[in-house]
């Protein structure tokens, strides 16, 4: 995986730098109405989805 | 290498002017089979197409009549959300990855014959109906490019910028006769059709208002009809193109009847051969629903409950059959729409995250890409019998060779 988005935004660290962290795991949880952004929260708690936040502000390894 | 040179009947003794030259061409032939590269097999390539293996950047090239995998070609790229055309003589496959690499392979030998990288991210294309051109539908920078499909150099480079002034995601793109293509501006909600007939002078038309966020088109196999779904709104944006001035109406508008839609954890995918007879099958959007509307007059036939948010719905060749995939957390499944009876007959769990599915050109076989099962499934489709189960890497398209012959694909 590229991480560089498709119809959604990139999700490369140099992209989510600025946003905070509560709100992006919000993203993750709650999705976004009107965009095709699901929400997660029926399998992903709250503090999965900060650890993934942390984890792709900090980039991951793909390989 | 030994070639052993028959002598021609009755040619004994000396050596004739006859069996001399005879002797020459045999010489000739065997020097130039040392020096130029041989074909590894002599074979034809009806039967040929390919698994992407989406996590190595690969494919394997199999075959339908043995079931059989021939051979792995490595360096492809990002091979996530890959797709792939062919060309008309059935040898290559033009394979499009998501980082914008765009991979000539040769089917018989198994080799990359000419890659390039023609944008930094890309969700698939189509080849002109003549063979000759290939066109791509790029998320970034946007827009489509049209290349030689023997070269790969770049023909045109058409962009997609809005009344807005921003450059539009490209989505749906599919030939038309007269080396067009068509294809839908996601952010713009548009459709347009380039004309590359003379390829010096592509001509561009434009359709505007479709319908918000097309995420993805198709034609019929005949080339006459357009539809894009629409991501945005309840309904799909349809085109006539036998019209003199082609514009987009909507059909099956507001089929989800007001009612909030479910969440989509995968985009649905619209397929060419969605037809089975009179009647089309399309995915709905945030339903667990498959919409069947008349290709009559494009009224709303009936609407099949099954049992997760539709990806693929794909009629098998003879049109009696629908099989459909679906978006997690469903996607172990398939189920099978029984036209004549407009439900649901039968459930495959091929295993886990199931992909893709292609029918052969008869639809006798149904391939299956099972991705977290590392699989691909191969099924009898008259009895559901399992043929046998290939191992693949994180398998996700099978595209078989024979979409070369057809249109729209």
């Amino acid at each position: 995986m590229t991480l560089k988005g498709g119809l959604g935004p990139s999700l490369l660290p140099e992209s989510l730098r600025d946003q905070n962290e509560t709100v992006l795991a919000r993203i993750i949880r709650d999705g976004v109405l009107g965009t095709p952004m699901p929400p997660w929260a029926f399998e992903i708690s709250e503090p999965e989805a900060l650890w993934l936040v942390r984890n792709l502000k900090d980039g991951l390894d793909d390989q | 290498m030994t070639n052993k040179v028959p002598l021609p009947k009755g040619a004994r003794g000396k050596l004739s002017f006859p069996r001399l030259s005879f002797f020459l061409a045999a010489v000739l032939t065997l020097f130039s089979a040392c020096t130029t590269p041989t074909p590894l097999v002599s074979r034809g390539t009806s039967d040929l197409g390919i698994v992407i293996e989406r996590t190595l950047g690969r494919v394997q090239v199999v075959e339908t009549t043995h079931h059989t995998s021939l051979f792995t070609v490595d360096g492809l790229g990002d091979l996530s959300h890959a797709s792939a055309v062919f060309s008309r003589d059935g040898r290559y496959a033009f394979i499009f990855g998501r980082d914008g690499g765009l991979s000539k392979v040769d089917l018989l030998s198994g080799t990359v014959v000419n890659r390039i990288v023609q944008a930094g991210n890309s969700i698939g294309g189509a080849i002109s109906d003549d063979g000759t051109l290939i066109a791509t539908a790029n998320y970034d920078p946007g827009g489509i490019k049209v290349f030689d499909s023997d070269t790969l150099a770049l023909v045109a480079d058409l962009p997609s910028t809005g009344d807005d002034g921003k450059s539009s995601k490209v989505v749906g793109i599919e030939d038309l006769p007269g080396r067009r293509f068509i294809y839908s501006l996601y952010d713009a909600g548009e459709v347009r059709i380039a004309d590359v007939s003379v390829a010096a002078h592509p001509v561009v038309t434009r359709i505007p208002n479709i319908g918000r966020l097309p995420y993805d088109g198709l034609t019929t196999s005949d080339g006459r009809f357009y539809i894009a779904g629409l991501f945005g709104e309840d309904g799909l944006a349809l085109i006539d193109l036998w019209e003199a001035k082609p514009t987009a109406r909507r059909i099956l508008n507001h089929y989800g009847r007001g009612e909030q839609p479910l969440p989509v954890y995968k985009m649905p995918h619209l397929r060419t051969w969605a037809q089975a007879g009179d009647l089309m099958f399309l995915p709905a959007v945030g339903r667990h629903e498959v919409l069947v509307v008349s290709r009559t007059d494009w009224r709303e036939v009936a609407r099949i409950a099954v049992q997760g948010q539709p990806v693929f719905v794909v009629a098998r060749p003879d049109g009696r059959e629908v099989w459909v995939n679906f978006a997690h957390p469903s996607n172990d499944a398939i189920q099978v729409i029984d036209v004549q009876r407009m439900a649901v007959a039968r459930t495959f769990i091929p295993g886990k995250a199931v992909l893709h599915m292609e029918f052969t050109p008869r639809g006798e076989q149904a391939w299956v890409s099972v991705r977290d099962s590392d699989q691909v499934v191969v099924y009898d489709t008259r009895t559901g019998a399992e043929i046998t189960r290939l191992p693949a890497d994180k398998p996700s398209g099978i595209l078989l060779g024979a979409r070369a012959q057809r249109m729209g694909l």
